[in-house]
């Protein structure tokens, strides 16, 4: 169990406690302060760590560290998704980067939401749907005091992401499958890791409690109805998956269809990944070479390889340099591309990039003559993009059906989107 | 599908923004609406200006609170109280004007003050008294809201007056029909038990609603009944309470499925059918993206299979892919600890992510706790086959500018070759391969880099002698590239071990014993173990070096230690050279390189921290005996039947020490008592620490067993001439749960009358001499204690002399072991 939860900003100041248990005191957070935020070593330190019999699990969102600090043996898995779910609930009151500032000017809403979600200790509710519901923030309840009966089984209820009679005037649902491509690539050009991380993001705004059926073309569903219509067709083979608590998993375990019952609104339905036959959307052959000690040549041939009916937005690569780099003269046939002596790279930009389409950069790169020499380290050269309608692993939506006693139709929107992963790294 | 193709090709507008957060539904509280009314009527203002002298004015405002006309202005005054509260200023001198304005209609102003109450009441139980009434009238409001916020108040009072009047309310709300107050009231049980007032008569209702209609009920009825229950292991698992919760295993929310997983531990299955039937419906958990959930899965599958070790294989296949997903796409924080769990895993069951080293690559821009972690996993991954490609990633790390990162990228090559990989054929194959990369890095620059491959060579070059033949010829160039002193240490050693090969070994450390005074205690150190081995192996070249060499040390005043054993062997050598030759060189001593070097043994933990899956137990490595309260510990079901267990397999008679004298500690004594009690005589791997409350000399005489005169004395001579007559009585080696320095040893000894003759601190390791005397027998104990500081825990070996012929020394060893190991973990 949580004994205590602190938000504390970077200075080491408590911005706001809450204490379930007499077992700490206030003093503890002193104690944090001064060995993690203090000693600077917050960032490089583990999220976990023991000080003075106390344990104190913390994440961070922008400057504000949520800490959380317990003397028993608790779950740590469980307190941190409590940590990442209560920043959910904050950005969902206060706006997706909310700062200290906004904490500290909202701090009875603040204490409502500790008091609500937790207690003494056990964590309750976090769902950000029914929050809402019974927390005051200030304002006049009556609003909503008609139909308080309903949403008090509401707050514990069994479907707790969803109240009944929710009504929409157009029935629309937003599909947004985003991927992400984690790379990394050895200087000979073999892959020694790549992997496809795809979320399913859902807007829906339906009315009801309407039943969803949601289809990929997962390839062990393609291949059994490969005798029916999808014939010739080869799926994605996807190593594992997991779902949004609305979807029912003896269904998907039994025959592997995605039913559900959304919450309203924003939620992540499913969370996929792919290691196998992954379509790099860019190949990159980079040629660095470190002439004596003050001269390196570098030319990088960077090849978009998907259908050149889409285009990939927002590139940057950044090819590292020496830190001891002099002057950069650098060419390149689009794009534009300077060196940044604060990341010790060329920094190459192209706003807009054409599939099947290539682009050169040559650089020369002069160095200041070190008193000590010393090797360069060859930092690995990355990439950052993003591809509308374009999916690494090649998943595609294949249907949704929404099912409701009404029997409205709804419209439905899909948009995929592939970005560069944490790491989309090249070494050289 | 029609939409998807359309879609792609004409993304209509509204697509733009449908990413922006949405209002809610009809009916639900608009957060951004509701923010700026906040901030409007809030603005900064609260936290300028915040003096101490202020709580007066706001005493003042808080008396004009029953003028105020508008609930708005009304609002602001308490939540002004509130903002200083934040602040961290004390406010509890306005109990009793907040107690004035409690009654309230508005539900918000209610809210602000119990919340305040909560805070300070404890501070002034005589007025905090004055609130229960309207708490109690509020605890039968028409609206469950209310009934729920006061009675979740009344009970967080903390005010030990107040419980009898709480008892009626809260029995009332436990059969209320709106769930919310339900769910609070079975915590508010939990919260008078905390207060230690008896809360049997509600246990009944407790129990029946573990059958509640409602899960966030029966979730924290659960937590309520284990606390209850905290000393027999948590609340009774039966089978049809069991059975109940996992056929409605879909309806809790994560944080009610964890602790239905935990009591799932603590269950045994009739039968196998069962077992798989269970198995079945937890199944589908693992999907879900929730890591505490999975986790629990696992432990819970962990725990159904423990009588089938046919089928770990199976769940082991199983849980690989979730885990996998969650790392690839969880918080770092999450990810931490999830790769904890799989460096766990691959420690309990060597192999398992072998096929999956790839995903465990560390990335250029992780969090560094993360890529240290992953370090560490990457060489238990290695087998035979994939040897050679994790050594050459760890070998990219390498040349990364964090020279942490570097040497615990070293560290990990050389685990490769002395851990699981090096098994059968290939052995030797990769021992080359990590000797050459590792020989490569060592005569890089003599940079700390290198100085961390030169420490990695010597621990290779344990497990695989046969490679010092690549080693040799660098060996005397690499150390005068010079580099930190462990490095330069490591050149040292191998000089002297592997001196028959190393042509230039003698005019190498010849200039090092030259330079005497330039050298780090460290490397004099080495330097001495290194010539006297050499000198055995080329006694004409050595044998003036040699003698150069042991002046110089015996006239080194700055390490005791090296005077010490520069004596020794001076000593030894007098003897005769080749009596000498066999103390030194006393055999071969080459490690198994498949079974690791003896001091990463850890097979008994993790056998412990099975039962402790999914708890920070696998976060820090180490059982929750070690670092968690004794409160704060559920007396787990297993660990009792291991107890009795051991008393009835074992046929040696306990070793007791003479409880009589001394009162005991109402836990039951660990196991260490019976048949392992020799291994485990000083108590440290299992004793159980002492509440972090109690004070260190208050832990002192419970484990007192032997009445110990405190003001004996003996002088120094007498002891030396005593500790050179007597026989060894006792020896014994054990590991310490806690790092003490010479002082706190010291003093932590002397409170139970072990007195110190010298103490003191080497490079390597602590050294005391201590005596005792028995008050009723009179007889003297003295004792030996070295504490090895270089390991991780470190060990400490003890032996014992007394006068008595043996008697008693055991009991003296037990309670030194209990001071060291029971006090202040």
């Amino acid at each position: 169990m949580i004994s205590m939860l602190y938000l504390m900003n970077t200075k080491g100041d408590i911005v706001i406690s809450r204490q379930y248990r007499d077992d700490v005191s206030a003093s503890t957070a002193d104690t944090f302060r001064q060995k993690i935020v203090a000693a600077k070593e917050a960032s490089t330190s583990a999220p976990i760590r023991i000080l003075d019999s106390s344990t104190f699990i913390f994440t961070r969102h922008l400057n504000i560290y949520f800490v959380a600090v317990t003397r028993s043996n608790v779950n740590p898995s469980l307190v941190l998704e409590y940590l990442y779910q209560k920043i959910r609930v904050l950005q969902a009151y206060l706006g997706e980067k909310f700062t200290e500032d906004k904490v500290r000017n909202n701090f009875t809403l603040l204490y409502e939401l500790f008091d609500e979600t937790i207690d003494f200790g056990y964590p309750q509710n976090t769902s950000i749907d029914v929050l809402k519901m019974y927390i005051n923030l200030g304002k006049q309840r009556q609003k909503i005091a008609e139909d308080q009966g309903s949403l008090t089984s509401q707050i514990t209820g069994a479907i707790d992401w969803r109240r009944e009679g929710i009504r929409h005037k157009r029935n629309e649902v937003y599909i947004d499958v985003l991927e992400s491509v984690n790379l990394l690539l050895s200087a000979t050009g073999s892959v020694l890791r790549q992997e496809v991380t795809g979320s399913v993001m859902m807007n829906t705004k339906l009315t009801g409690m309407p039943e969803c059926k949601f289809g990929l073309n997962d390839k062990l569903v393609v291949e059994k109805d490969k005798n029916s219509q999808h014939a010739g067709k080869s799926g994605v083979s996807i190593d594992d998956c997991t779902f949004h608590r609305c979807v029912s998993l003896g269904r998907f375990d039994a025959d592997r269809t995605i039913t559900f019952i959304p919450p309203d609104g924003e939620f992540e339905l499913m969370k996929y990944r792919v290691t196998d036959n992954i379509n790099l959307p860019f190949r990159i052959i980079a040629a660095i070479q470190e002439d004596g000690q003050t001269r390196v040549s570098i030319n990088v041939k960077c090849t978009a390889t998907f259908s050149e009916k889409l285009f990939a937005s927002s590139v940057t690569l950044k090819i590292p340099v020496p830190s001891n780099t002099a002057k950069c003269k650098i060419k390149c046939t689009m794009g534009r591309a300077k060196y940044v002596p604060e990341e010790s790279s060329i920094v190459f930009r192209l706003k807009r990039f054409q599939g099947q389409s290539e682009c050169m950069l040559a650089a020369d790169v002069t160095l200041m003559p070190l008193v000590r020499a010393k090797a360069w380290s060859r930092p690995p050269l990355s990439l950052d993009f993003s591809v509308p309608m374009f999916t690494a692993s090649g998943v595609h939506v294949r249907f949704l059906k929404v099912f409701d006693k009404s029997g409205y139709t709804t419209n439905r929107w899909v948009r995929y989107i592939t970005k560069s992963g944490s790491s989309y790294c090249i070494r050289i | 599908m029609n939409t998807t193709a359309t879609s792609r090709s004409a993304f209509p507008g509204p697509s733009q923004s449908h990413n922006q957060p949405q209002p809610g539904g009809n009916g639900s509280v608009d957060p951004a609406a509701t923010n700026n009314n906040v901030k409007a009527g809030a603005g900064d203002s609260y936290f300028v200006d915040a003096k101490k002298g202020e709580v007066n004015e706001l005493r003042t405002l808080l008396r004009t609170f029953s003028l105020e006309k508008t609930l708005t202005r009304k609002r602001e005054i308490i939540k002004k109280v509130i903002a200083y509260m934040t602040l961290g200023i004390d406010v509890s001198r306005l109990l009793p004007d907040m107690l004035l304005v409690i009654e309230t209609r508005d539900l918000v102003i209610k809210k602000m003050v119990y919340l305040y109450l909560c805070t300070y009441a404890s501070t002034s139980e005589e007025v905090a008294i004055m609130c229960i009434n309207t708490l109690m009238k509020d605890c039968s409001n028409d609206d469950p809201m209310v009934r729920g916020l006061a009675l979740r108040s009344l009970t967080s009072l903390r005010l030990k007056s107040v419980v009898e009047y709480v008892m009626e309310p809260l029995r009332k709300s436990l059969d209320d029909a709106n769930a919310y107050v339900r769910k609070t009231a079975v915590l508010g049980v939990l919260k008078l038990h905390d207060l230690s007032h008896p809360v049997t008569t509600f246990l009944p209702r407790l129990t029946e609603l573990l059958d509640d209609s409602d899960p966030a009920v029966v979730s924290n009825c659960i937590s309520v009944l284990n606390e209850l229950n905290a000393d027999t292991g948590g609340m009774e698992v039966t089978r049809d309470v069991m059975l109940k919760l996992l056929n409605r295993l879909g309806t809790f929310n994560e944080f009610g499925l964890a602790e239905v997983l935990n009591l799932l531990c603590r269950y045994t299955p009739t039968d196998k059918n069962e077992t798989f039937q269970i198995m079945n419906l937890l199944d589908p958990v693992l999907r879900t993206s929730n890591s505490g959930s999975v986790l629990a899965v696992i432990k819970s599958f962990l725990h159904l299979t423990n009588t089938m070790e046919e089928l770990r294989p199976m769940v082991y296949e199983r849980v690989k892919p979730p885990i996998l997903t969650l790392i690839a796409g969880g918080g770092p924080e999450q990810i931490y600890v999830l790769l904890k769990h799989v460096k766990y895993l691959c420690e309990a069951n060597p192999g398992m992510f072998d096929n999956e080293y790839r995903q465990l690559y560390v990335r250029y821009n992780e969090p560094t706790s993360i890529k240290y972690l992953k370090l560490s996993i990457l060489p238990k991954l290695a087998s035979a086959d994939t040897a050679v490609d994790i050594i050459t990633e760890l070998c990219e790390y390498v040349s990364e500018n964090d020279i942490r990162m570097a040497k615990l990228a070293i560290e990990a090559i050389a685990k490769v070759a002395t851990e699981r990989a090096c098994q059968g054929t290939t052995a030797g194959g990769i021992g080359e391969i990590v000797t050459g990369k590792l020989v490569e890095l060592c005569s890089l620059d003599g940079g700390p880099v290198s100085s961390a491959a030169a420490c990695a060579l010597k621990d290779v070059l344990r497990a695989h002698p046969n490679s010092r033949f690549s080693v040799a010829p660098v060996l005397g160039r690499c150390l005068k590239l010079g580099g930190e002193e462990k490095g330069k240490a490591s050149l040292v050693w191998m000089i002297g071990e592997f001196g028959d090969i190393v042509i230039e070994a003698p005019y190498v450390l010849e200039k090092l014993v030259d330079s005497w005074d330039e050298n780090e205690e460290l490397v004099k150190l080495s330097l001495l173990t290194a010539c006297v081995k050499l000198f055995f192996k080329r006694p004409p070249e050595m044998q003036a070096i040699l003698g150069r060499l042991l002046t110089h040390a015996t006239n080194d005043v700055s390490s005791q230690d090296l005077h010490d054993r520069a004596l020794l062997y001076y000593r030894l050598l007098k003897a005769g050279p080749e009596k000498a030759e066999k103390v030194v060189n006393g055999g071969e001593q080459v490690i198994e390189p498949s079974k690791g070097f003896a001091e990463d043994d850890e097979e008994a933990t993790i056998k412990a921290l099975r039962e402790e899956f999914n708890t920070l137990s696998i976060v820090y490595g180490s059982k929750s005996a070690h670092f968690i309260g004794e409160q704060y510990r559920l007396g787990s079901a297993n660990s009792v039947a291991e107890i009795t267990d051991a008393f009835a397999n074992t046929s040696v008679a306990p070793i007791q020490p003479d409880v009589t004298a001394a009162p005991t500690q109402p836990t039951p004594e660990p196991p260490q008592s019976n048949d392992d009690a020799y291994a485990d005589l000083l108590g440290f791997a299992d004793s159980p620490p002492t509440p972090p409350s109690a004070s260190v000399p208050a832990a002192a005489p419970q484990t007192s067993a032997m009445n110990l005169n405190k003001s004996f004395a003996i002088d120094g001579g007498k002891f030396q001439g005593m500790w050179q007559s007597l026989p060894e009585a006792s020896s014994s080696m054990s590991a310490m749960s806690k790092n003490y320095t010479v002082g706190e040893i010291d003093g932590l000894l002397t409170g139970v009358g072990i007195l110190t003759m010298a103490s003191g601190e080497m490079d390597a390791e602590f050294k005391f001499f201590l005596y005792a005397q028995d008050v009723d027998t009179g007889s003297v104990y003295l004792l030996q204690l070295v504490i090895d500081k270089m390991c991780e825990p470190r060990v400490c070996s003890l032996s014992i002399k007394t006068d008595t012929g043996g008697e008693g020394a055991e009991v003296v060893a037990k309670m030194l072991g209990g001071v060291l190991g029971n006090a202040g973990m």
